[in-house]
Order: C-alpha cells, then sequence, then structure tokens
C-alpha cells in the first residue's frame, strides 16, 4: 500500500481538480454570454483609445468610403486609408460591416436642465448649445467640457440668461431675471453674462405684437452692438418676417428660429447671405406649435422608444394647448429651404424640451427635417456637426480630424442614401469613452390599493398608506423662494368634520412658482405608486380666490410635473379631474400630486378634505 | 535519482497513511473550513448575495489547516519521539522528508479545496466563469506555501505539546483578523490597517482579486507583500532548522 | 595485518554540553565483526558517544571517524544501522511499511520479507506499530536497523524496558547478526547484557572509558558476592578464609566478597559469633568500576 498511495491520491487529487475546474458552474448559458458583453462592455468603457477599422466616415463636411479612424485618449490620432495594425498593440476595434461614424452631434438650441445633458449624451447628442437656462452652475460647465475624462454628460455651451424686458419673453417663467431697463444698461447687462459664463448673447425682439413687452429696436440693436464689442456673438429669438429684417440688418449674427408668418423675401434673402447670418429654424418645435405631431413617429419607432427616459417621453408627448398664429410649418419649411437656396447657413437645433420635443432625439429628427427644406443628407449632417462647429467657434469638436475631440456617433447604415439610418445607434463615444446607451432601469410602481389620499378625519391622516404622506410644498426645494404650511384642523372641512389648512406664499425665484400641500413619497430612495386603476383625482376645496392648479410628479422623471388648473372661492368645491388631463405622466410610476396656488404671486389660504382616486 | 524518487514516493505515502489513519487529524482539517463556509454562505440567512466572495477568503482558510496542523504538530511529534533523528541518522535525504511533507500537504489542501469548491459550485451557488474557477484555484493551491513555511517553523521551534496550543493561537489569529472568516470591511479601522501584516489577508485579496469582487485591489502590492512574506518565512525556516540540527 | 580502516576509531574524543563534560577524551579503536558492549550507569556518557557517532550531535573536540568517513556523511550512515534509546516509531504505520521506507534509504538493503523473517516479526508485520507489544516494538526497531545491511550497528540501550524473555529474544537476533560479521556496538547498563553478549566489553563512567576488557576478565571480578556485617574478625584474619577475594572496611561495616559464601560465612560465625547486621549481596555495578579502577591502577 505504501508504495502505491502516493500515486493513487496524487492522480485522484490532480484529476479532480482538473475536473472540478470543468464541472463547476459557469454563468455560460444566458449569463455567461452576459458577462462576456459585461467584460467587453467593462473594457470599453475603461478605455479611450480604440480602432475605427474600415467603416464609412462622415467627417463633419463631407462622406469618406472605407478608411480608419484612430481614437488615442481620448483625441482623434490618425485618419487613413491604411493604419498598420501591427504595432497598435492590443486595442479594441470597431469594425467596418456597413457601419457610418459620425461627428458627436451638436444640439444648437436647447434649454438643458433637469437630466438634459445625460439623456441627450445617450442618443450621441455630444453638445448642447443652451438658448436660456439658469445661470448657476454654466462656470462648472465651461471646465467640464475642457478636460476630456469621462463622463455621462453632454458639454454645454449656453448664453446664460436672454436679454428681455420686464413683463418680456422670458420672464413669464416666475423667477427673476436680470432684464434691461434702458438702453445705457446695455453694456453692463452684457458684462454681467460673460461674467456668468455665457458663451454668446441671446436677445427677444418681438416688436408689433400685443401679446408681451420687448426689447425696441434701439436697445436690441445696442445689445447687438454691446455684444460684439465684448467679442460675443449675438444671436435673437423672432418670430416675425420683421422682427428678422430688422436685426439682420442690425448685424445679428444668427436666428435662433425660422419665421413662419410669410415667406422670405428676396431682398432679405440677399441681404442674409450677404451679412453672413446663420438660422438655427428649430422646425420641430414649429411643427409641434402647429400641432404637425411629428413627435408621435419619433414614440413609435422602436429604435428610439427604448431608449427613452420618462421625462423624454413625457415631453415628446405634451403638445401646445392651442396652434398660435404665424407659425405655419409649411411656410418654416419653405423659408428654410429658400435661405440654404440664397446660401445662408443652416444649422440643426432642437428646442427641446419644449411640448413636442425631447433631449438628444429631436436633434436626430432636426436633421430630418432639414432634409425635407432642400438640404442634401450632408448638408442636414453637416448643419449638426462641422458647420455649426464653424460658426459657434467650436474648436475642439464637430468634426472628426486629427486633434479633435474623439465625441463620435457610429450608426449602422448609409445615411448618405438614407438619411433615416442615423437613427441606427450602434455606439456613442464621449472623449474617446464608450457611452452607456442602456436606459438605467426604472422601478416598479407598487399599487396603491387605498383610493383615500386624504380625509383628515383622524390625526394619522397624513399618512394614510404606502408610504404616502401628506407634505407641505414649494419651490423652495428648487432653489425658489415661496413657502407653505398645512395644518389639519378639527372643524373646518365639509359638514365641519375636520380637513387640511394650507397657508401658501407665492414668491418669485424659480421658473414656475408654487406653493401648497402635496401627498405622496418625496424623500428618496422614491418608491413609486401605481394609479393606472384609476381615472380621476376628485377633492373639496375653498379658499382664497386665485389660480391653483393640481402637480403631478414622476419618480422617474424631474421634468416640470405635468399640471391641471382648478379655481378656487370662499364656498365649498368639489372638483374632478381626469388622470389623463396630467400630460405625459406615466401612470404607473407615479410619486405623488401637489394642491398648489401658484404661478400668480401672492398670499394664500386655502382648505383641503375628501382628496381621492377614483 | 531512481532511488531518490522512490524514497520521496515512499515517505510521501507514509505521510498520507498517517494522516488517512488518523480521523481525528482528518476531520477537523477538512471538515472545519467546508462547515465554515457552508454555515455562512448557506445557511445564514442572507448569505446567498457574497457566497462568491466568501470562497474567496475561506480557501485561503481551507488551505492553512492542513499546512499548519499537518506540518507544525506532526513535526514536532517526530522530533519529540525521535522519529526525526532515527532519519537523521539514517542516509535519508532531508529534502525527501520535507519534500514528501510538502507534498503531501498540498495534496490535502487540494482535498480540502475540492470540498469546499464543490460545496460553493453546488450547494451555494455561486457561478464564475471557467477562467476564474481556474486561477482562482490555482491561487489558492498556491496559497498552501506561506503556511507550510509557518508550519515548519513551528515544528523546527516547539515541542509536540507547545507545537499544538501554538499552532491554534497562530491559525486562528491569522484566520479572523486576516479577515477570513469575517469580510474586511466590516472591521474597524485599527483592525484593518494591522492585517496588512497578516499574509492571509493578502492572499484573499489576491483571489478577490481574480474574482473580480467589488472595490480597489493594487494586485501588485498584495504579490509582492506575499513574495517578501514568504522570503522572510523561509529565512526563519532555514534558521530554525540548522539551530535544531546543531546541538 | 588488515588494511582496511577501522570499523571505528575515536581519539581523545570530548562532548560537552555547555559546561558539563559528557565525554572526557575517550579513545576506541573497534576491528572486525562482534558485538561490542559499552557498559555504563546512566549519565555515564554512552548516549552522547552515540550520537557523536551518528553525527546527530557535534563532538567537541578529538576526531571520530566511521569506517574512514566522517560520522554524518552520507558515506558513513550507509554504513550504519541504529536503535536509539527514547526513540519510537510512528504509531499509525505497519511494521512492513515502516521497513519498506528505511529500505529505501540504503544502497543495498536486504530485502523486505528477508529482514522480517530475520528479525522474526511475520507473526505481526502488518500490525500497526502502535499495537506492539514493547518487545515487539523493539524487535520492529532492531529491522530498522538492519534493513540497510549496514556493517555497523549502534544499539543504544536496546533491552530497556523489556521483560527478560523479550530480552533474551533480542539477545539471540543479535548474537546472530554478529556470527554474520557484522559489528555491533551496544550500550547497556545491565552487567548480564554485556556479559552474555558481548566479545568485549568497554566500562564507561563519568565520561571516561574505565576498562576495556574480555567478559572473562570482567566475569572474574563479578562471580561470587559481597557479604557485609559488623564484625570483629580483622582484615588479614578474613582475607584468609576458603573463598574470599577481597575485604574491605567501610566504617562501621566490612565488605567481604566471596566465590562460596556459605563456606566463607560458616568460618567468620565460628570466628565471631557475635557477628551481626548481616547482609548478602551480588556485586554492583559500582563494585566492579571500583574493583576494575583499582586493577587499572595496580
Amino acid at each position: 500500500m505504501i508504495k502505491y498511495i502516493f500515486s493513487i491520491v496524487s492522480a485522484v487529487v490532480i484529476i479532480m481538480l482538473i475536473t472540478l475546474v470543468f464541472i463547476l458552474p459557469t454563468n455560460r448559458d444566458s449569463a455567461n454570454a452576459d458577462s462576456e458583453n459585461q467584460q467587453a462592455d467593462n473594457t470599453s468603457a475603461l478605455t479611450n483609445t480604440l480602432l475605427f477599422k474600415n467603416i464609412r466616415l462622415f467627417d463633419g463636411t463631407e462622406f469618406i468610403e472605407n478608411t480608419n479612424v484612430l481614437v488615442k485618449e481620448g483625441l482623434i490620432a490618425d485618419i487613413s486609408k491604411s493604419i498598420d495594425i501591427q504595432h497598435l498593440g492590443d486595442i479594441r476595434v470597431i469594425e467596418g460591416q456597413n457601419l457610418t461614424v459620425l461627428p458627436g452631434i451638436i444640439d444648437a438650441h436647447t434649454h438643458s436642465y433637469g437630466n438634459a445633458l445625460q439623456d441627450a449624451l445617450r442618443f450621441g447628442v455630444t453638445t448642447h448649445l443652451d438658448m436660456f437656462t439658469n445661470e448657476m452652475g454654466l462656470l462648472e460647465s465651461v471646465q467640464q467640457r475642457q478636460n476630456l475624462q469621462q463622463t455621462d454628460k453632454t458639454d454645454l455651451f449656453s448664453s446664460g440668461t436672454l436679454a428681455t424686458v420686464d413683463g418680456g419673453h422670458g420672464t413669464q417663467y416666475g423667477f427673476a431675471i436680470d432684464t434691461i431697463q434702458n438702453i445705457d444698461g446695455v453694456a453692463a447687462w452684457v458684462t454681467r453674462r460673460k461674467q456668468a459664463g455665457a458663451d454668446y448673447i441671446k436677445l427677444v425682439y418681438m416688436p408689433n405684437q400685443q401679446y408681451m413687452p420687448s426689447l425696441d429696436k434701439a436697445t436690441a440693436l445696442e445689445v447687438i452692438k454691446q455684444g460684439h464689442l465684448q467679442g460675443l456673438k449675438v444671436l435673437a429669438h423672432i418670430s416675425s418676417f420683421s422682427a428678422a429684417k430688422d436685426l439682420i440688418e442690425g448685424d445679428i449674427d444668427g436666428l435662433v428660429h425660422i419665421f413662419a408668418d410669410q415667406v422670405v423675401t428676396s431682398d432679405l434673402l440677399a441681404m442674409a447671405a450677404e451679412k453672413g447670418v446663420f438660422i438655427i429654424p428649430t422646425l420641430g418645435v414649429i411643427a409641434s406649435v402647429n400641432q404637425q405631431n411629428r413627435n408621435s413617429e419619433l414614440l413609435a419607432d422602436e429604435r428610439i422608444s427604448g431608449a427613452l427616459s420618462a421625462a423624454q417621453k413625457e415631453t415628446l408627448q405634451v403638445s401646445f394647448s392651442h396652434a398660435a398664429s404665424g407659425f405655419d410649418f409649411a411656410i418654416a419649411k419653405q423659408n428654410v429651404s429658400l435661405f440654404h437656396q440664397a446660401g445662408v447657413t443652416i444649422l440643426a437645433g432642437s428646442d427641446a424640451p419644449n411640448p413636442g420635443t425631447a433631449y438628444g432625439v429631436s436633434a436626430y429628427h432636426e436633421i430630418i427635417l432639414l432634409t425635407e427644406s432642400g438640404l442634401t443628407n450632408a448638408e442636414a449632417l453637416a448643419a449638426a456637426t462641422g458647420t455649426t462647429a464653424t460658426q459657434f467657434s467650436l474648436e475642439d469638436r464637430g468634426v472628426i480630424a486629427v486633434g479633435k475631440r474623439a465625441d463620435m456617433v457610429v450608426i449602422e447604415g448609409d445615411p448618405s442614401l438614407d438619411i433615416d439610418t442615423i437613427f441606427n445607434l450602434k455606439h456613442v463615444l464621449k472623449n474617446g469613452y464608450q457611452v452607456q446607451q442602456d436606459l438605467p432601469q426604472s422601478q416598479q410602481g407598487v399599487a396603491i390599493e387605498n383610493p383615500m389620499l386624504g380625509d383628515f378625519e383622524t390625526q394619522d391622516s397624513l399618512q394614510p398608506n404606502e408610504g404616502f404622506n401628506w407634505t407641505q410644498t414649494h419651490d423652495g426645494y428648487a432653489n425658489g423662494n415661496s413657502t407653505a404650511t398645512i395644518t389639519r384642523v378639527g372643524n373646518i372641512g365639509v359638514d365641519g368634520s375636520a380637513a387640511l389648512r394650507v397657508v401658501s406664499t407665492v414668491e418669485a425665484g424659480f421658473p414656475y412658482p408654487w406653493a401648497g400641500a402635496a401627498i405622496g413619497d418625496f424623500s428618496p430612495p422614491i418608491s413609486a405608486a401605481d394609479i393606472a386603476a384609476y381615472t380621476h383625482i376628485t377633492f373639496d376645496v375653498k379658499g382664497s380666490k386665485g389660480n391653483y392648479r393640481v402637480m403631478s410628479f414622476s419618480a422617474t422623471s424631474a421634468n416640470i410635473p405635468p399640471s391641471q388648473n382648478f379655481d378656487v372661492s370662499s364656498q365649498w368645491q368639489h372638483i374632478r379631474l381626469p388622470l389623463s388631463g396630467f400630460k405625459g405622466l406615466d401612470h404607473t410610476q407615479v410619486s405623488g400630486f401637489a394642491f398648489v396656488a401658484g404661478p400668480t404671486l401672492g398670499e394664500y389660504e386655502f382648505v383641503l378634505d375628501n382628496v381621492s382616486l377614483e | 535519482m531512481n532511488r531518490i524518487w522512490q524514497s520521496f514516493v515512499l515517505e510521501t505515502g507514509a505521510e498520507l497513511l498517517k494522516a488517512f489513519r488518523a480521523p481525528e487529524f482528518i476531520f477537523p482539517t477538512l471538515g472545519m473550513p467546508v462547515a465554515f463556509y457552508s454555515l455562512f454562505a448557506i445557511l445564514l440567512p442572507g448569505s446567498s448575495n457574497n457566497s462568491a466572495h466568501l470562497l474567496a477568503t475561506y480557501g485561503v482558510f481551507a488551505v492553512m489547516g492542513p499546512a499548519i496542523f499537518g506540518f507544525g504538530i506532526s513535526v514536532a511529534n517526530e522530533r519529540d519521539k525521535g522519529w526525526l533523528d532515527l532519519k537523521l541518522a539514517a542516509p535519508s535525504q532531508g529534502f525527501s522528508y520535507i519534500g514528501a511533507k510538502v507534498f503531501s500537504t498540498l495534496l490535502f489542501s487540494s482535498i480540502s479545496l475540492i470540498i469546499i469548491y464543490l460545496v460553493a459550485g453546488f450547494g451555494a451557488g455561486v457561478e464564475l466563469p471557467q477562467s476564474t474557477w481556474a486561477m482562482m484555484l490555482v491561487s489558492h493551491v498556491l496559497a498552501t506555501f506561506p503556511f507550510i513555511l509557518i508550519g515548519l517553523i513551528i515544528g523546527f521551534s516547539c515541542s509536540g505539546n507547545a507545537a499544538i496550543a501554538i499552532s491554534n493561537v497562530i491559525f486562528l489569529a491569522l484566520a479572523a483578523l486576516g479577515g477570513l472568516w469575517i469580510p474586511m470591511m466590516l472591521f474597524p479601522q485599527s483592525m484593518q490597517t494591522f492585517a496588512h501584516f497578516l499574509p492571509t489577508f493578502h492572499l484573499s485579496e489576491i483571489a478577490l482579486f481574480i474574482l473580480g469582487a467589488s472595490g480597489e485591489r493594487d494586485i501588485a502590492y498584495h504579490l509582492m507583500i506575499v513574495g517578501l512574506m514568504s522570503i522572510i518565512l523561509l529565512l526563519l525556516t532555514t534558521l530554525a532548522w540548522s539551530k535544531q540540527r546543531s546541538r | 595485518m588488515d588494511h582496511s580502516p577501522p570499523i571505528l576509531i575515536a581519539k581523545d574524543l570530548t562532548k560537552s554540553y555547555g559546561k558539563v563534560a559528557a565525554i572526557k577524551g575517550v579513545n576506541i579503536n573497534l576491528q572486525g565483526a562482534g558485538v561490542f558492549a559499552i557498559l555504563g550507569q546512566n549519565g555515564a556518557g554512552k548516549t552522547s558517544l552515540i550520537k557523536c557517532a551518528l553525527g546527530l550531535e557535534k563532538m567537541s573536540s578529538g576526531s571520530l571517524q566511521i569506517m574512514g568517513y566522517q560520522p554524518g556523511s552520507l558515506q558513513a550512515k550507509r554504513q550504519i544501522g541504529v536503535i536509539l534509546q527514547d526513540s519510537d516509531l510512528p504509531d499509525l504505520l505497519t511494521v512492513r511499511e515502516q521497513i519498506t521506507l528505511f529500505a529505501s534509504y540504503y544502497p543495498k538493503p536486504f530485502s523486505v520479507n528477508q529482514t522480517i523473517e530475520m528479525c522474526e516479526l511475520q507473526a505481526f508485520a502488518d500490525k500497526r506499530y502502535k499495537n506492539l507489544s514493547g518487545g515487539q516494538k523493539r524487535r520492529a526497531q532492531f529491522a530498522l536497523a538492519i534493513v540497510g545491511n549496514p556493517q555497523l550497528i549502534f544499539l543504544d540501550e536496546p533491552t530497556t524496558g523489556l521483560d527478560i524473555e523479550a530480552r533474551r529474544n533480542l539477545w539471540a537476533i543479535i548474537r546472530q547478526f554478529a556470527n554474520q560479521g557484522k559489528t555491533i556496538v551496544l550500550t547497556t547498563h545491565y552487567l548480564e547484557e554485556a556479559e552474555n553478549l558481548a566479545d568485549r566489553i568497554m566500562i564507561m563512567n563519568s565520561g571516561v572509558i574505565v576498562a576495556d576488557a574480555s567478559p572473562n576478565d570482567i566475569k572474574k571480578q563479578t562471580t561470587g558476592s559481597v557479604i557485609r556485617c559488623e564484625t570483629q574478625i580483622s582484615k588479614d584474619v578474613l582475607q584468609n578464609i576458603a573463598g574470599v577475594s577481597s575485604v574491605m572496611n567501610t566504617g562501621r561495616y566490612t565488605e567481604i566478597r566471596s566465590d562460596n559464601v556459605n563456606q566463607s560465612l560458616s568460618e567468620m560465625l565460628q570466628l565471631d559469633p557475635l557477628l551481626s547486621d548481616l547482609t548478602v549481596a551480588q556485586p554492583k555495578l559500582e563494585d566492579v568500576f571500583s574493583t576494575l579502577s583499582q586493577g587499572e591502577q595496580s
């Protein structure tokens, strides 16, 4: 035995060790494939060096067939028909097979708040040219867009706030903005924009209409002059032919909308071409104002809909309440076509997240709309890449050339033949790093069992069910200045029952100021509620006269809450609102409702009772 | 050469027979790691999510037993009983004695690992890519060596009874303080710092690195420290050996 | 003359542990086959001498060679088989397994079965060592000592703790080996063992070899009995009594060595009827030492 036990035990142990490796459970069947993908994703997410091999390239200006692009440490290092792969070593390679590489898309007209920058980047929009936003954080975004680090956010350029007058366009959102009081203050106003981190100036010029006051022509021209004196481009929001004409005469650098009230004249075309003006038509939002419902095509497109966040779906679904006069989509397209033929530069901008548009996806839609307006496919793509970069002097991006930032989009198909292929998104690269295109998983809402959200009869009725509770709510949480207090009072309700007294002070400071009472789960982690089983929300209310609204909150989106208005008087009223009236609200992912006063500023007091779903 | 091999085969055979005929050695050394592992990775509630993490650390625990107990105590005992002297007086090669001990310890560590891996794979539901299984297994088998050296030092410098006590203390201290039983991150900071002086900590970190467990790991640092510790242990072993020879 | 080197030669060998000297200058020259006994009490330095010869301990000064090789060298070890005092074999291995293992150490060993036969282990060769009796254990150890077919076999106190039958049993095997031309060095503190087995006896006391003689010489010193008593008879008279070989006064008592106790005692009682405190005993090893020491001196 002693002679053989060595061989026996050694053989058995070694065979078992080897067998062990082969019989132990691997996540081969389903998960192994995943883990390999994940591994690939992990490595690709970690590297900012890679090679595109035998691909079709749109370099920001023109198409080049069958070439190679080398990205090294976040920058484009080489573009050539033949690249020596041997000495590149172990490098990630994305190869041919009908792939087209585009520069990262630049959206030349956005209002970037909420999850704008993440939502846009997932769709390959790597640069936002914002045309009015909160100036807080702008200086930070200047730093952010200069580095080559891995990020999940689109780079942001912005005008900061816009040039308008008290009560003019831009002031209706309820927060105090730096308005222009008189022509002498213009120079200082422009300086303040520069200090806040603005990259260019945007002014609003809407003369000759009765809806809201506007800068007068002289002041508008002064803004252009002072902007230029301080080295900034000056862009303008206009909505009419005459306004456009005034400003083009006044040396405006660009218009951020096309006018759609009348067809452009040949005189203006000639002048615009001569002055080198560019136009960002924002056809998508004009289509939306004009009730064209082009957005529903996007929502129905499976290549897109799966990657849309709740917020993106919401803004795409919402529409303007009514068609406004002076916005004819056909005229808009005709004007774009005419300007383009006249040699005026046309750029792609979405005006997201205005109703009917969404960050990211609407920039692509705008490219499509431009091809419908007389631009070739290459011209339309350039309008979202190379041409925009040239017009806005963005030196590190917009084109695929050696030394440029590796912001890139890879699509399947040939957009020179079929522009619709731009929605076949395969890869997005930001600073050379692979961007995660999948939507972060959303949580499942818990069905609300008890429809009575608040009868306030007992002390603990402020916490009725499913983690929902009553709180005061106001825009203070979003850096506004409004305040509210809520109190359960024993005998002030309908028929002398208990009810909720709300005292609100609505003050300027946030675009859509509000203050009031809310029912829901607002403290992270937010557990979403599913109210799909109900059709209406009802409640009894009385109090100080004024305009009130019910706001609905989504557990997954930080967008403007869809709202419905109601009126209050000193008499009890029973109010019944359809849940379908909350446009864009995902009924399976609700975090709560708010019963608030605003946006009209002032002091309010109201009593709420018998809040219920039905 | 053939005779030396023959001698090594028989010497190893003798070690294996002695071990297999001593259930009081076999069952605790092979049974305790897998029992602990089963307890923490399968039986305790909420354990399923870290069964892979625990396999990395309990694998190190599994190879400690055969090395420290099989080695330290048996060498000390055989020294006490004059068996070692008898071998040294006979024309046996010193290294075939040590070699047989090392090899049989490796075989026992492997058996211990095979058991715990089977429990992990088929009991605790650990699923890993094949290459990860293989690399972790190899790293665990190799992790036996530092403990063999520790066992040798104990065996050469203690009497049989002292060796039992000291082996137990070292065994338990290395396991507990090195984070083999309970994840290191649950320890207070001072104990986490102290763990850097223990080979168990570094060996389990290497296994965790192979596993791809969450958290950042400087694999080069851990490999370097393990290498350094092994060299120091080897020097101490040589010292203990020559000290016991030159009486 | 035999030109091969002596089996074992020691010159002025000393060994001390710290300040304690265990061997104080020993000279030995062993040639040819036979059983050589080193006789001495516990602590006389016998085991230290064996360990030095085996290379298990380093000598402090002097020299020692085994068939021309240094102790502890592989060549020396291959010529040696050994039973160490207080050394035990692994409990859980069978006798056959242990013999198989030890056989593998030597270049030209006996076969395992041959060894088992020679040592008469057949009955318990496949038993685990821990289940053997004391005598069986010692025979198993002896098997390990001879399995390599060595020229020189050291047996350090091989029969300590064995009953008389087991002892005689082992003696027979040892003797048989010596007759085959092997050199056996045996340490013991049993006079009887040395006398029965040895061709030559070296008596060691306090680290020195005090006597080196044939068993016959030793026997002369050890036959007879020691009579101890309190008596008025003078030393000169006592020496002339029949059978008396030596007389020694130790204070009150007188010790008389006699080859014929009965005759000597009856004569003494006639000479001194008041003789008291009488004891009769076999001679002790100390007596032999002292006698031999005296003999050396004279």
